[in-house]
């Protein structure tokens, strides 16, 4: 049990971070300036990574926990999924502010969402030392998304592959997690699959993803 | 309350020293995703493993006080130990290291040295947000509120240093006003902790602060000339070789340095006379070789086009010197030079040097100045021109690469008028290996795709030793008529001039997929 939920929090940590780094560099193609881009995330997703651990310990105890997980792990794939889509909206808005604000929206809620992540796994485990390694393969699954972004992703990805190959990832660990312990509530691995599925077709339609986003973007 | 104000405090200092951290690391040399990405990561990492093995702190003010003054001294010469690690590397190691290690493992030696600096930042980090919680003690309510802050002071940080900060300070004196806050936060935890042994430390800390505000000026100033000294050496170092380099780079002079809100301006100067111009680290031009890049672009342009051109368009080219040239061409009647930043403007129309080498060409009567980003600008006119030089610098970053995508091509191309034609910059079209012979780059491959996908079937690749490429409309086969050139044009222009028959279109291998701003290639290698 411990094993997988230290390969469950390296994981999610580093498809949260792949997330974080692949929303920021799609905000690069609307918003310009690198740097402002990149500083901005890292401010914003620290920040609304701990308001979703808040979240997570006030709902504890109102709510079934692992429900909670599971919806908030679904709410992320959704934001996750729909962000190039909502920065390309938002990214032709001519107001500055507005664009700005809203273009950081997708990573607001998706730095939201994975914040309730490492709340849950360290309730899992009862033992200090057992939570310790829970947040050193949570830093370390981070630390490595961010590495394989910057050398390995971005190198040879487009954006939209690497966010749909991500979601792909998550929907499958979310419908090995939600089967194994919500078996009796089939509806939220349906669900998975169905996302998991749409993801891996995305991910093929790369090519044609890149034209539309083209031609919305009057190129 | 007080331990809610340090959490937001300390949080805020140290997502600052982390912002200029990752600023440092770029302007050693590293691609500006790669430093900030990996920055973050092996911050968090160096957060993690202080917590870590800051398990049990019995004495959590003590502890915090000590993690203080340490993090004040480490902070302090972070920047300039960043500096040093990559001018180390780079003057006294390359060739030693290079002798018996693979390229590859140069740089990630290089890069564990530098981001051990980082590391250490984010260990201290993680070891003060452990000293705060248990400082609250177990059952304390306020945890989550603490935790908030912390995440809060994040957030201020990154807005108040990339909004106001980087604005307006540079990298050092940034850093200089953030450890004052831990400075003053260390005071106060002072008063808790009234000894002899932390009142010397602190006493301590603070005579380091104020020697190293006095000094690290002109010791950065010293590193910012080793990073452009050139001086490699080719053995393994000795106590008199790091003497002898000293006093080399020492007797150089002095970097003329300019910061806009976009990039940095270095300007080098080699002789009493001759200078180059550095925009971020990367060469733009030497003063004594200005005429051979910008006449094989001007005269390249319309030799190949068989047609003088009376609406120019200049992207980039804020310096002047491309519209010197032009002003030399008696048919052009307009110029429309766009640049995002109004320093390199500045610099051209008032900076001695500049204006001996531009001859004040930015204040003739038929140049109009934009100042807008390019993408921007293409996006929005309605005009068209009958030559377009774009002139930007090399796409060593993803944020550069966009202005090399298919999307800035195809706005390009419809800017032209119909026998309009383009001309751009491309240093990418060959490498130089290490045994120093020449090959075709993998940048000749992505660059041909990128123009074929916006649509761009008629092109010729120019350049001996500065590669251009050339473009139009029309489908004729396009050739150099060397008889037609000035007479007046400089040796190195006119042999500059030969097509590199690697890039005609059917030698390129269009099966590599094409640089996108949705889908960014890295055109060169840059660590």
């Amino acid at each position: 049990m411990t094993r997988l939920i230290l390969i469950v929090s390296f994981l999610l940590a580093a498809l949260s971070v792949l997330f974080e780094f692949t929303i920021a560099q799609f905000l690069t193609v609307f918003h310009g300036s690198t740097s402002t881009v990149y500083f901005l995330t890292v401010g914003f997703y620290s920040f609304f990574l701990g308001l979703g651990a808040f979240f997570y310990d006030y709902k504890k105890n109102k709510t079934n926990r692992f429900k909670l997980f599971i919806r908030s792990e679904l709410m992320l794939v959704l934001t996750v999924m729909l962000s190039p889509f909502f920065i390309l909206i938002t990214g032709n808005t001519d107001l500055f502010l507005l664009k700005l604000l809203l273009g950081f929206l997708p990573l607001i809620m998706m730095s939201f969402f994975s914040g309730l992540e490492l709340p849950f796994l360290l309730h899992l485990v009862k033992q200090k030392t057992e939570k310790d390694s829970v947040m050193f393969w949570d830093f370390f699954g981070m630390c490595l998304g961010g590495i394989a972004f910057s050398f390995f992703f971005l190198e040879y990805f487009s954006l939209f592959k690497v966010i749909y190959l991500g979601t792909a990832i998550n929907c499958s660990l979310m419908f090995f997690i939600s089967n194994k312990f919500l078996f009796k509530d089939k509806i939220y691995s349906n669900i998975f699959v169905v996302l998991g599925s749409l993801s891996i077709v995305l991910f093929l339609l790369d090519t044609r993803l890149i034209n539309l986003f083209r031609i919305l973007n009057g190129y | 309350m007080a331990i809610r104000l340090l959490a937001f405090l300390l949080s805020f200092c140290s997502m600052s020293y982390e912002l200029v951290l990752a600023k440092s690391l770029y302007l050693v040399g590293f691609n500006e995703t790669v430093s900030y990405t990996l920055t973050v990561s092996i911050y968090l990492l160096g957060l993690g493993v202080g917590s870590l093995y800051s398990k049990s702190i019995v004495k959590p003010i003590k502890t915090l006080l000590t993690v203080e003054l340490k993090l004040i001294t480490v902070s302090i010469i972070s920047i300039s130990m960043i500096w040093s690690i990559g001018a180390y590397f780079d003057i006294m190691l390359l060739f030693w290291l290079r002798s018996f290690l693979p390229d590859i493992l140069y740089q990630t030696a290089k890069l564990i040295s530098l981001q051990s600096v980082v590391f250490l930042v984010g260990y201290l980090s993680g070891k003060e947000l452990n000293c705060l919680l248990f400082w609250l003690g177990d059952d304390s309510k306020d945890e989550g509120v603490v935790l908030g802050l912390t995440y809060l002071g994040g957030l201020v940080s990154s807005l108040v240093i990339t909004l106001v900060f980087f604005k307006n300070f540079n990298e050092l004196e940034t850093v200089f006003i953030v450890s004052n806050i831990n400075l003053f936060i260390a005071g106060i935890l002072l008063l808790d902790q009234r000894s002899f042994l932390n009142i010397f430390k602190f006493i301590f800390v603070m005579l380091f602060m104020n020697l190293m505000s006095f000094y690290l000026p002109s010791i950065n100033n010293f590193l910012i000339k080793a990073q452009y000294s050139n001086i490699k050496l080719l053995r393994f170092p000795n106590l008199k070789d790091h003497y002898n380099i000293y006093r080399q780079i020492d007797s150089k002079r002095d970097v003329e340095r300019y910061r806009s809100k976009y990039q940095i301006f270095d300007i080098v100067y080699g002789g009493k006379e001759d200078f180059s111009l550095y925009i971020n680290k990367r060469p733009q031009f030497y003063s004594k070789q200005i005429d051979g890049y910008h006449q094989s672009m001007v005269y390249g342009l319309i030799n190949l086009s068989k047609k003088k051109p009376q609406s120019v368009l200049i992207l980039g080219g804020g310096d002047g010197l491309l519209v010197k040239e032009l002003l030399n061409v008696k048919s052009v009647q307009d110029i429309t030079l766009v640049d995002l930043d109004p320093m390199i403007i500045d610099l051209a129309k008032n900076h001695d040097s500049l204006l001996k080498i531009n001859k004040n060409s930015l204040s003739s009567e038929i140049v109009k100045i934009q100042i807008s980003d390019a993408f921007s600008f293409l996006k929005e006119t309605e005009q068209k021109w009958d030559a377009i030089f774009i002139d930007f610098p090399v796409p060593f970053t993803f944020d550069l690469s966009k202005l090399y995508s298919t999307e800035f091509y195809k706005l390009v191309k419809n800017k032209m008028t119909e026998k309009g034609s383009a001309i751009f910059d491309a240093p990418l079209l060959i490498k130089i290996n290490e045994d120093g012979s020449v090959s075709e780059s993998k940048a000749i491959n992505i660059l041909g795709s990128t123009l074929l996908k916006a649509g761009l079937k008629n092109w010729v690749a120019f350049g001996a030793y500065e590669g251009f490429i050339y473009f139009n409309k029309q489908d004729k086969k396009m050739t150099f008529d060397y008889e037609k050139l000035p007479i007046d044009i400089s040796g190195a222009a006119l042999s500059n001039m030969l097509t590199l028959d690697v890039f005609y279109p059917h030698e390129v291998d269009f099966s590599v997929r094409e640089n996108s701003i949705f889908a960014p290639r890295k055109f060169r290698d840059q660590r």
